[in-house]
């Protein structure tokens, strides 16, 4: 183990994080291969073969199509971008005098990164300096935005691009929460006031409602802040090509509304139901390692995670044992969505 | 903690070194001001070893520039970019710094790749500020890439000053803002106005205007320089003085100005070299400024008390004998001076002098010098050191030792005052006057170490045909009230209104904002809100500004590195030239990529009047029937339009001496050696051109000169009893006798009626531009127009309007010294440059600790402020650094915007709201301060401060001084308070109803050409103007303004 001064750990967090940003903003590119070769995880993690285009489409492929990397998407009540955590994210970076520069909006993960690249340079500043009070207050604005965003949303990032077959991305998601997760065990706690408890929005009551429908159930699934589980357009037609069912194509909403909507149809909503239960398991086991954590606000993030896991779990098992009723019966009106 | 994973990764970020701009460069031209941060090229040369041209500060720093045989190609890494190796092209192009008028040097690196501009920089070729700039000037590239910057042209679509606007073409805004000239043009020739601030170029402007046949020209110069113009030019015909500084042994300077404004670099750097050579600084300024703070001597003087201790130095100098006899005796007009003593038309007190025994009534008597010295000492007697420190409120000991400097200056006093105490007060002019007064008796006048003319120092060339003077004479300019006033009667524009003395077609703000920068500011906004007073408003501005708002089109103009312009300043003892240029043109050029108009390589479609002008005016008389279309044909191409090359080109082929030359020896053409170096030097030293020897004429022991002093100089133009010059031999065989000189009776040179020289000691010299040739101690002028007090005739001090005996300190009055500046900011071209306004951006009021535990407040408390007018309400500054009764503020701060996010930046200015009962009474309330803002610049979203200062003018009631036509800028604090409980920082309330009464009470302090005329003109003839009419438009109106036309 490499034992690193201060200004240099700060120096070298700035230089990852800013690396991360660049790779998550931009993607492989002949300027970004510089930090994906330097570092040797995401060297074995690079396509044998890539060239320019490949990497641009893996890209596009992966965050323009897939895996929405904002943390809007990830924690606001309707899963939509902008909004109130956006403008949060937006009035942090307002405080600390930093100004997103990658065309997206403020709660893009490359935004984040970049922004704790800034923190931890000015930290870094700040050693090299001789001002150690200055250093202090640096990271605790760090450690404020490690446990109010960062770490509240990098997680599940984490698990739904590990879910794609993308593995540099999946490998870069990793060592980006790990390197965050290693920074944050850095920061003493009693920095300054205490971070705001992370919490997540009450789940909509699906099934207290009569008027309930397939959308509502799309919605609430692709909806991590309520299900606790992100659903990329490639899950959602891995899920229907296991069971034989289509899905169509447009947003996410559409596709997933398409595959519940053909699942009653050919009696398959409980089986379809049970591949969602193999997804959430493999979310409810990344969180759980999260709880191997030395980080104290980590895994009370991770905590909550799982519990709004366990929640989805448990309406799946109670939506699908409707389901097998129904399917004895007929084609419930309420899921007769269109 | 950290694990072997982790460990590695950051240990690996370590080595990797620092992250570098790894989003791809453009690979071709950008043109991304005002809407992105520009990005550069990146190139595979290296920079090479050369000898850098250096240049050594005075405070010991030193700055290198690349050598001017590589600007056209220079390869620098990307200092930002360190410890990497990244090199960048660049081509250096010179221009002209535009934030203030100093014209001091600038370099802009134009990338070569993309043709953006990465920086401006200091020119070291320049004559004037040798490569030494101030923080303004590399601001420059704050306001080049200012998000907020106007880029298109604009045309407001609902009321004027709603705000809304929508974007339209130049070709629409030319012709529609052309075809109201015309019809305006075709009506009159005084309703077009151009109303400039600073100008920042000497002479295109103005030939436009004359072109365009109307008496349009209006400045700022009554709220900045009238009064030290008006002194001056009593004194010697030129308005502004020169000093040499660097070889100066004593300084003495009359604050606010040198430290903080503008010529503050050029002279500055130079008072510097004197001081380093041993000259001792002297500095009047109740306020302690920076140059007060490094001065030898600093004279914190009561306000207004200025000339009463300046003439205790003239009278140690003249009691002691410590004067120069022998200049003052060849160079004053001591002869006319005894006359007018003699003949009463100087007033002297009884028994205070009496011409010699056997001289009284015997008028063929000669006087002589001995005479004159006698009538100084009696004149001057009264101002001893005691009495000049009871009125200035400064240890006599001081003022003793300032005399005893003056006094050992062995010819060598530098000398200045522009603003500060000359606009500050009542009479202030006189303060100019009685300064200079210490140059005369020194004999510190033009010589080196001493004090110049401006346009001796100042060189400003001819075009290639000037259009005649116009015949009209604009009423809402000079009116009758004020025939001696330097120069436009600019700030009373809209009480002039009020009153109804006319009405203006087409107004022109250019770079000026004058609802903002003048007193009596919501004076201003009712008039600019008046669309039949003001029909059509058109602000030329590179961004928004209050003003502007209240436009009916928004022309978006250049900054430094966006226009042309020839510039020159009086800087130190030589004479230079400097060309502005629009730098991405000037690089595009030299890549081979034509040009047409300026716009085209502009930001956006930013433009710059040069080409506007030409285009303004062809189409304003579209057939040549108004005869201003000639005025725009090309010197080069008979019919055709000149170019802005052709006109810059004619001007240095044919009107810059030695500059064809000096473009031969290296192979340019005139025009590009201004475009390489952006600067010619056209005298390095021009000392005492007064005694220029006047050619063609010479003098024999046979001719009489018939000088006597009981004949009085007349104004130019009305020729006197001449005596013909008789035929000698030449001085030189080059020097043959021109026929048509002659010399009258004063000993005045005359051609065709106008003097051009005088004999001094029976040499013919050039002299002063005075109308008698020499330096005026005795002003016949201000007799023959009215004034005929001793006060006003001679070096004298006026009361000031704040002199002690107006200020009623027991009843909690004070002084508000309302105008000192900023070094890092001027006005409102600063509000733009985040340098600048991170470095000042508040105005505190200073208050001396006296006042503020007679007041109960200390720094930071919020306080009311009442004057004439209305009230301010500002934070309080207790500092030892004022004196006491006196407050004081910067004049740069306060700006404000009505809109959240338009107008001007919200990082600089307050948002603001204004209201008004409709009876007078106006008040602007602060919503809030400064907040940071999202743009592409991540600075905007870093602005950490709040208070942008306080909008103090609003509440300034206008003083325009009788003679000078100064807005005497002091004012008087009625009261001053803690605020009271509702009070918020920023809040102003002003009453135009007492405005306008204030207005009349200094009205009625004026003599009006219409009582006092000597002649039935409106002004002497030999007075300067910007522009002149022609000499009948000098005739008085039929019905005065006022005046029953019965």
């Amino acid at each position: 183990m490499i034992a690193l001064s201060p200004f240099d750990k700060a120096l070298a967090r700035s230089r990852s994080y800013h690396a991360f940003s660049r790779l998550f903003d931009a993607g492989i590119t002949p300027e970004t291969l510089l930090y994906a070769t330097a570092i040797g995880e995401l060297r074995d993690a690079l396509p044998e073969h890539q060239n320019d285009d490949q990497s641009a489409v893996a890209h596009q492929r992966l965050f323009g199509f897939n895996v929405f990397a904002y943390e809007s998407i990830f924690l606001s009540p309707d899963a939509v971008l902008g909004g109130s955590v956006t403008e949060r994210v937006a009035q942090f970076y307002q405080h600390a005098g930093f100004k997103d520069g990658h065309g997206e909006t403020a709660d893009h993960i490359a935004n984040e990164l970049a922004l704790t690249a800034f923190l931890c340079g000015a930290e870094a500043d700040a050693w090299q300096d001789g001002q150690t009070g200055e250093a202090a207050r640096m990271q605790a604005v760090q450690r404020t935005f490690l446990d109010n965003h960062l770490l509240c949303w990098l997680p599940g990032l984490r698990l739904a691009i590990q879910q794609q077959s993308e593995p540099f991305y999946a490998t870069l998601t990793s060592l980006a929460l790990e390197v965050a997760l290693d920074h944050r065990a850095d920061l003493r706690n009693d920095l300054l006031a205490p971070a705001a408890r992370f919490t997540l929005p009450a789940a909509p009551s699906l099934l207290s409602s009569d008027r309930t429908g397939l959308r509502d159930i799309a919605g609430w699934l692709l909806t991590p802040a309520h299900s606790g589980i992100y659903l990329s357009r490639d899950d959602i037609s891995r899920l229907g090509r296991q069971h034989n069912l289509p899905t169509g194509f447009g947003s996410r909403r559409i596709m997933l509304t398409n595959l519940l909507r053909s699942a009653a149809q050919f009696d398959a909503v409980p089986a379809l139901l049970a591949g969602v239960q193999t997804l959430l398991t493999r979310w409810q086991a990344g969180y759980v390692a999260l709880q191997e954590s030395p980080v104290a606000s980590a895994r009370a993030i991770g905590a909550i995670w799982l519990e709004r896991l366990a929640e989805t779990a448990s309406l799946l098992n109670q939506l699908s044992e409707a389901a097998a009723v129904w399917q004895d019966e007929t084609v419930a009106p309420e899921l007769q969505d269109v | 903690m950290t694990n072997n994973r982790v460990s590695n990764l950051l240990a690996a970020m370590l080595k990797l070194g620092p992250p570098r701009d790894d989003r791809p460069a453009p690979d071709g031209v950008t043109n991304v001001a005002g809407q992105a941060l520009p990005r550069f090229g990146e190139t595979e040369l290296q920079p090479q070893p050369v000898e850098m041209t250096t240049v050594q500060h005075d405070d010991g720093r030193m700055s290198q520039y690349p050598p001017p045989e590589l600007w056209d190609d220079w390869v620098e890494y990307d200092g930002k970019l360190w410890p990497q190796k990244v090199a960048r092209r660049y081509t250096l192009v010179p221009t002209v710094c535009f934030n203030c008028e100093s014209a001091c040097g600038l370099l802009a690196y134009v990338d070569k790749t993309t043709l953006e501009i990465r920086k401006f920089e200091g020119n070291p070729v320049h004559p004037g500020s040798r490569g030494r700039n101030c923080a303004k000037g590399p601001a420059t590239i704050n306001q080049t890439y200012d998000p907020e910057r106007i880029l298109y042209p604009l045309k407001r679509v609902g009321p004027r000053g709603a705000g809304q606007w929508k974007r339209i073409t130049w070709d629409e805004a030319v012709s529609e803002i052309a075809a109201k000239m015309r019809a305006s043009r075709q009506q009159r020739r005084d309703g077009i106005v151009y109303h400039v601030g600073r100008p920042g170029e000497d002479g295109y402007t103005n030939r436009v205007i004359q072109a365009w046949g109307v008496d349009g020209h209006n400045s700022h110069t009554n709220i900045c320089s009238s009064g030290a113009r008006a002194g001056y030019s009593f004194w010697g015909g030129f308005d502004r003085p020169s000093p040499d500084h660097a070889h100066a042994r004593v300084i003495l300077l009359i604050s606010s100005h040198l430290e903080t404004g503008h010529y503050f670099n050029p002279h500055a750097q130079r008072i510097i070299e004197g001081k380093m050579a041993g000259a001792k600084l002297i500095t009047f300024d109740p306020r302690l400024s920076n140059t007060a703070s490094m001065s030898d001597v600093w004279l914190p003087t009561w306000p207004g008390s200025e000339s009463t201790v300046l003439l205790a130095i003239a009278n140690y100098l003249i009691q002691n004998d410590l004067y120069d006899r022998d200049f003052v005796r060849r160079w004053v007009n001591w002869e006319e001076t005894l006359a007018a003593a003699e003949n009463g038309e100087l007033p002297m007190e009884d028994g205070e002098w009496l011409p010699p025994e056997g001289r009284a009534g015997n008028r063929s008597a000669r006087p002589d010098f001995e005479d004159f010295d006698r009538l100084l000492k009696t004149l001057y007697a009264e101002f001893t050191f005691e009495r000049a420190a009871e009125e200035s409120q400064v240890p006599v000991e001081r003022i003793r030792e300032t005399a005893r400097l003056v006094a050992n200056c062995e010819g060598k006093l530098a000398t200045h005052t522009w603003r500060s105490a000359s606009i500050g007060n009542l009479g202030g002019w006189q303060v100019a006057r009685t300064l200079f007064f210490l140059n005369v008796l020194t004999g510190s006048v033009g010589n080196r170490g001493g004090t110049q003319a401006n346009e001796w120092n100042k060189f400003v060339p001819k075009p290639f045909a000037s259009p005649p003077a116009f015949d009209a004479w604009n009423e809402l300019h000079l009116p009758h009230e004020w025939p001696l006033a330097f120069y436009e009667m600019s700030f009373l524009l809209p009480h002039f209104l009020e009153e109804g003395r006319g009405e203006i077609d087409v107004y022109f703000t250019r770079v000026y904002n004058p609802m903002w920068i003048n007193p009596d500011g919501f004076m201003w906004l009712k008039a600019l809100k008046d669309e039949e007073k003001i029909k059509c408003h058109v602000a030329l501005t590179p961004t928004w500004n209050e003003s502007a708002w209240f436009a009916d089109y928004v022309l978006p103009m250049g900054h430094a590195g966006e226009r042309h312009d020839l510039m020159s300043q009086e800087t130190h003892a030589g004479q230079w030239i400097a060309f502005r240029q629009p730098v991405r043109r000037v690089a595009m050029e030299r890549a081979g990529r034509p040009v047409r108009y300026t716009w085209e390589a502009n930001p956006g479609e930013v433009w710059e009047e040069n080409e506007l002008w030409v285009e303004l005016s062809l189409s304003m008389d579209p057939d040549g029937s108004l005869g201003i279309r000639r005025w725009f044909d090309s010197p080069y191409r008979p019919g055709e339009i000149i170019t802005v090359d052709e006109y810059y080109r004619w001007i240095f082929e044919n009107s810059v001496p030695g500059l064809p030359e000096a473009a031969a020896a290296e192979g340019l053409t005139p025009l590009a050696y201004m475009r390489k170096y952006g600067v010619f030097e056209v005298t390095a030293e021009n000392y005492k051109p007064f005694e220029k020897r006047v050619q063609g004429i010479h003098t024999s022991e046979q001719r009489p000169i018939a000088s006597s002093a009981s004949v009085r100089v007349s104004t130019p133009g009305v020729q006197v009893e001449v005596t013909r010059q008789t035929a000698g031999q030449p001085a030189q065989p080059a020097d043959p006798i021109d026929p048509d000189l002659l010399i009258d009776r004063c000993g005045r040179i005359v051609k065709n009626g106008k003097a051009v020289g005088v004999l001094v000691d029976g040499q013919p010299m050039v002299g002063f531009a005075t109308p008698s040739r020499k330096l005026e101690f005795y002003s016949d002028t201000l007799r023959r127009w009215g004034w005929t007090e001793k006060e006003y005739l001679i070096p004298w001090p006026l009361q000031s309007h704040v002199s002690p005996e107006n200020i009623d300190r027991e009843r909690g009055e004070m002084l508000l010294l309302p105008n000192f500046r900023l070094p890092t900011l001027i006005h409102t071209r600063s509000a733009n440059a985040k340098w600048l306004y991170e470095i000042s951006h508040k105005n505190p009021v200073w208050m001396n600790p006296v006042d503020a535990q007679r007041l109960g407040v200390s720094t930071g408390d919020l306080i009311r402020v009442t004057t004439e007018i209305g009230y301010f309400v500002d934070k309080v500054w207790i500092t030892e650094g004022i004196k006491p009764g006196v407050i004081a503020m910067s004049h740069h701060l306060g700006r404000w915007r009505l809109e959240e996010n338009t107008g001007v930046n919200p990082g600089m200015s307050n948002l603001a709201r204004l209201d008004e009962d409709e009876q007078g009474g106006h008040t602007l309330n602060i919503l809030h301060g400064a907040r940071a803002w999202n743009t592409f610049d991540p600075d905007t979203s870093r602005v950490w401060w709040e208070d942008v200062g306080v909008h103090q003018n609003l509440t300034h009631a206008v003083h325009p001084d009788p003679i000078s036509g100064a807005h005497c800028w002091l004012q008087k604090a009625l009261n001053v308070r803690k605020a009271d409980p509702g009070d918020r920082h920023g809040d102003v309330w002003v009453d135009t109803n007492a405005s306008m009464a204030v207005y009349r009470e200094w009205v009625a302090l004026t003599r009006s050409a219409v009582d006092h005329s000597p002649d039935g003109t409106r002004r002497p003839l030999w007075l300067k103007r910007p522009l002149k009419p022609v000499v009948t438009a000098y005739r008085l109106p039929e019905h005065p303004f006022g005046r029953n036309s019965s």
